[in-house]
C-alpha cells in the first residue's frame, strides 16, 4: 500500500484491496443502517469462529477463546468504526432538558448544582462547553445508573469544600415539554398573534424534576 | 460485467496525482488538532478516572470489545500527558514527517480518547475517526510534505520534483464515507412523522441549548420551518450524490457550505460542520485543484503571506538542519 512512483497497483495487490473495500462498506453499511431493519439484523447476527477476549456466564474474568463471534460487530468495534448518522432522527426531540443535582454537606447545609447548560451562555461560552450538552444528553437517553453513580461521584469532590465533606448527592433529570402552537388554534393563520417563543422557552419555562439517582458518598469517593 | 470491472478499476486504482490528497491530509490534521483543543479545558473531568465517568464502569456497561491506551492511564496528570502526545502526533500528521507513522499514531491516540469516554463525542468526532483510519492506508505523505521535500532532496533523479502518483483507492474510500453519511442521515430522517408534516424544525428551534438566543422564534413562522424542513432533507440527498460529478459539484458544494455554516452558527455545533466542508476536500480532481491554485494565485499571488508560503519548501530544502535530517551531506540543486 506504500506509494509507487508511477502509482500502479499489481494484480494481486488490487484483489486484495477490493476484497478489502468491499467488506468493509458491508459492515459500514450494516451497522448504519435504521432499527429496525430485517436486513440490519440478519447482516449483524452473521457468524463465524473466531478467536478473542470473552467472559461467559460463571467466568470471573474473560480469557482469550475461539468462538463464535458476528463477523460485523467485531470488525466494526475492533477497528473503532463504529458512527451513528442520525442527529435530530427519526424526529428531533420535543423536550427541554438538563441535569442538576441537590449537593448535601456534613454540616447539614445544601446547595443546589447544574451540570453547564448551554440555553445559559453566550454563543462564545457554549462554543467551548459544548460536550456538557452531549454529556447530558447521553446520560438521559442511556438512563444507566452506574453513569449517574459515577456523576454523583464527580460531583461530589467538585463541590467538597475543606473541612465540609460533601455526604449525599441527589441528581435530578429536569423536562419542559416544547409546547406545540399550532397556528390554525390561535385564530387566523395570518393575523394570530406573534409568541414570544424566548420568554416561554427559557425565561418562563417550568422544569419539572424527577429524582434518577439518590447516592450517598462513601469514604473513598472523595479521594 | 468486464465494463464494470473496468470501471471499478478506473474508479479505485487509476493513478494520479497525491496533491489533492495532501491537502486533505493538512485539513484533517488541522481540523483534529482544532476539536481536541476544545477537549483540553476538560481533558481531565472527561477521561480520567477522577472525572465523570471511571474506566471500570465503561467496562462493566458495555459487553463489547474496546480499545484504549486510557484504561492504563488514568491520572489526570497522564491523561494530560496523552493529550500532548496526540498534539505531537497531529502536528507531524499536519506537515506530513514520517507520515504513515504518525497517521497510525495519530489514529491510536484519538481511538484512546474516543474509546475511553464516547458520551461526550459528536458526530465530528466519528467523522475525523473514520477518516483516520483510512488515511493510514493512504499514501497522505506522498505530496505537500515533510516526507516529500525530504524525498527530493534524497532522491538524484530530476523527476523527483514531479507530483508523485498515487492509487487512490484510500481516498476514494474517505469519498464514499462522505456520501454514506448524508444519504443514511436522510434515510433515518425519512422514518420520522416530524419530517413527513413539515414540523421536524419546529421542534429544532424549540431546543433551547441547540438554538443561539432569538432563534426560536422562527417557530412563530410555519411557511419557513416547514420550508426549512424540507429544504435539509433535500439538501443532504442531493449532496451525496451531485458531490460525484464534477458539474454539479460545485453545487453540492455551496449547498453544503450554506447548509452547514448554518448549522454551525445555529446550533453551537463548532466541530461537525467544519469538518464535513473539509471533506469535500476529498472529491477535487487535480484539474480542479489546479484552477483552485490558479486563481488564488492570481489573487493573492502579491501578498506577503503567499509568498512566505511559496518560499517555505525552497527554504527547507537549503536547509543544513533539514539536509541532516533527510540525510543528504552534498550540496542540493536548485529547489
Amino acid at each position: 500500500m506504500e506509494a509507487s512512483p508511477n502509482g500502479v497497483c499489481s494484480r494481486r495487490r488490487k484483489i486484495l484491496i477490493s476484497l478489502f473495500i468491499i467488506f468493509h462498506f458491508s459492515c459500514i453499511i450494516a451497522w448504519v443502517l435504521p432499527k429496525p431493519s430485517p436486513i440490519k439484523t440478519w447482516l449483524l447476527s452473521l457468524s463465524l469462529p473466531l478467536p478473542g477476549h470473552s467472559r461467559d456466564a460463571g467466568e470471573a474474568s474473560s480469557q482469550w477463546k475461539i468462538k463464535s463471534r458476528p463477523i460485523i460487530a467485531e470488525y466494526i468495534h475492533h477497528t473503532a468504526q463504529w458512527q451513528d448518522w442520525a442527529m435530530f432522527a427519526p424526529n428531533p426531540v420535543q423536550t427541554n432538558q438538563y441535569l442538576g443535582a441537590h449537593v448535601i454537606y456534613e454540616r447539614g447545609n445544601w446547595k443546589e448544582y447544574t451540570l453547564p447548560r448551554l440555553d445559559q451562555m453566550n454563543w462564545v461560552e457554549a462554543w467551548l462547553e459544548k460536550r456538557y450538552r452531549k454529556l447530558k444528553n447521553r446520560l438521559i437517553d442511556e438512563k444507566r445508573p452506574e453513569f449517574f453513580e459515577d456523576l454523583a461521584r464527580w460531583i461530589a469532590r467538585q463541590q467538597s469544600e475543606s473541612g465540609n465533606r460533601v455526604t449525599r448527592v441527589s441528581v435530578f433529570m429536569y423536562n419542559s415539554p416544547i409546547p406545540r402552537h399550532d397556528r390554525k388554534d390561535l385564530g387566523d393563520p395570518h393575523t394570530a398573534a406573534w409568541l414570544n417563543y424566548s420568554e416561554i422557552l427559557r425565561e418562563k419555562a417550568v422544569y419539572s424534576p424527577t429524582l434518577v439517582l439518590d447516592y450517598f458518598v462513601k469514604p473513598g469517593d472523595l479521594e | 460485467m468486464k465494463r464494470l470491472l473496468r470501471d471499478w478499476d478506473r474508479f479505485f486504482f487509476q493513478p494520479q496525482s497525491a496533491r489533492v490528497l495532501g491537502v486533505y491530509r493538512i485539513a484533517i490534521g488541522l481540523l483534529t488538532l482544532y476539536s481536541f483543543l476544545l477537549f483540553a479545558k476538560d481533558a481531565t473531568a472527561f477521561f480520567s478516572d477522577q472525572g465523570v465517568l471511571r474506566v471500570e464502569t465503561v467496562d462493566r456497561v458495555y459487553s463489547r470489545h474496546w480499545h484504549t491506551l486510557l484504561a492504563y492511564i488514568r491520572s489526570p496528570f497522564g491523561v494530560k500527558c496523552m493529550l500532548a502526545l496526540l498534539f505531537a502526533a497531529g502536528v507531524c500528521f499536519t506537515i506530513g514527517f514520517q507520515t504513515r507513522v504518525s497517521s497510525i499514531a495519530l489514529f491510536v491516540l484519538v481511538t484512546s480518547f474516543h474509546e475511553r469516554n464516547n458520551l461526550v463525542l459528536n458526530s465530528g468526532d466519528t467523522v475525523i475517526r473514520t477518516m483516520l483510519f483510512l488515511f493510514m492506508f493512504a499514501p497522505a505523505g506522498a505530496a505537500l510534505s515533510v516526507d516529500a521535500l525530504r524525498r527530493r532532496l534524497r532522491s538524484p533523479d530530476p523527476a523527483a520534483c514531479n507530483p508523485m502518483l498515487v492509487a487512490p483507492w484510500a481516498q476514494r474510500m474517505m469519498q464514499l464515507q462522505v456520501a454514506i453519511i448524508y444519504f443514511t442521515t436522510v434515510y433515518a430522517k425519512s422514518r420520522g412523522d416530524l419530517y413527513h408534516n413539515g414540523s421536524a424544525m419546529y421542534y429544532v428551534f424549540g431546543i433551547v441549548d441547540f438554538s443561539v438566543h432569538g432563534i426560536e422564534n422562527l417557530m412563530n413562522y410555519p411557511v419557513l420551518y416547514s420550508a426549512l424542513t424540507f429544504a435539509t432533507l433535500f439538501a443532504e440527498i442531493a449532496i451525496s450524490f451531485l458531490i460525484w460529478f464534477r458539474a454539479t459539484r460545485p453545487y453540492a458544494v455551496a449547498l453544503g457550505i450554506l447548509l452547514h455554516l448554518w448549522i454551525m452558527w445555529c446550533m453551537v455545533l463548532p466541530v461537525f460542520g467544519v469538518l464535513m466542508i473539509a471533506t469535500y476536500l476529498c472529491f477535487f480532481t487535480e484539474e480542479e485543484y489546479e484552477g483552485t491554485m490558479t486563481w488564488l494565485r492570481q489573487r493573492f499571488g502579491q501578498t506577503r503571506v503567499w509568498r512566505l508560503a511559496e518560499e517555505i519548501p525552497g527554504q527547507l530544502l537549503a536547509a543544513p538542519w533539514f539536509r541532516r535530517l533527510a540525510g543528504r551531506r552534498t550540496p542540493a540543486g536548485p529547489a
